[in-house]
């Protein structure tokens, strides 16, 4: 049986570590992407930054009509 | 950038776009980040540099070098994907311990096809894909369910239903904002599979 999935956005952050940056090797935190939604089976799917020409809303939008019209048919 | 980021190594040309993203589809499926040289377009950051920065940030990477025919235009093969194996490789080797802690999936078409043209890394597990989407798709997904020991992540044939599915949803997608999907950049598209994956399982 599938896990039930939990609709709501994830805004937690994965394990933060340090790394070293750029030529003055300057150390400094780097945090991974938020979680986007966590899919029926318990997949975190990590958000995967921003898009070139759509706003994440654009994005949610455009999927959501193209799901709702082939469930029309 | 993050422990879950798996850097992106394969060719871009057109008749190789279906394998490419059907690769970044799968890295997001299995809960982790895709990264490749084509994230940002910045004209003050020479190419090199930036790939050596998208493979620091990555802890893991996924390189396809089964492309090895002549460039149509030219007659000649791209060299750049067994150099940025070898770039991967090399950062493994000597980077310290955030180095070696770095893992590597290497697909080619045939299994010891590479011997004949890249036979430095004989020794290393290849993997065969034989130029099928499916098939690449299932060693992909393999290998990080493997890697990251999460039980969650679905099989790769599911993974590969999925694909096909998001596929043929893509157009429309784009069509929202007057965009053919041969123009989306590689963050369009992994922005779409992203959300799409989760309206998907929101959905069934």
């Amino acid at each position: 049986m599938l896990a039930r999935m939990r609709g709501k956005r994830h805004h937690t952050h994965m394990a933060k570590h340090t790394a070293k940056s750029g030529s003055n090797g300057k150390t400094h935190k780097k945090v991974a992407g938020s979680v986007l939604g966590v899919t029926r089976d318990g997949v975190r799917i990590l958000n995967q930054g921003k898009a070139t020409h759509f706003t994440q809303k654009e994005l949610r939008e455009a999927i959501r009509s193209v799901q709702a019209s082939k469930r029309a048919g | 950038m993050s422990e879950r980021d798996v850097f992106i190594n394969c060719p871009f040309s057109a008749d190789y776009r279906n394998h490419f993203r059907a690769i970044v589809f799968a890295v997001v499926r299995s809960g982790f980040a895709a990264r490749c040289a084509m994230e940002n377009d910045d004209g003050g950051e020479n190419r090199y540099a930036k790939i050596c920065r998208i493979i620091r940030d990555c802890p893991y990477g996924v390189h396809d070098i089964s492309k090895t025919e002549g460039d149509p235009g030219s007659g000649l093969p791209r060299f750049n994907m067994p150099f940025e194996l070898g770039l991967f490789l090399g950062a493994k080797t000597f980077a310290g311990r955030a180095g070696r802690a770095k893992k590597a999936l290497i697909l080619d078409r045939e299994p010891f096809r590479y011997q004949a043209f890249l036979s430095d890394i004989a020794g290393q597990d290849i993997h065969a894909h034989n130029g099928d989407v499916g098939l690449l798709i299932e060693r992909v997904a393999t290998w990080l369910r493997d890697e990251v020991q999460d039980p969650n992540v679905p099989g790769g044939r599911a993974i590969a239903a999925e694909f096909a599915r998001f596929s043929s949803d893509v157009p429309a997608v784009c069509a929202a904002k007057r965009l053919d999907p041969d123009e989306i950049t590689f963050k369009d598209f992994r922005a779409i599979a992203a959300a799409w994956i989760e309206a998907d399982s929101a959905r069934s």
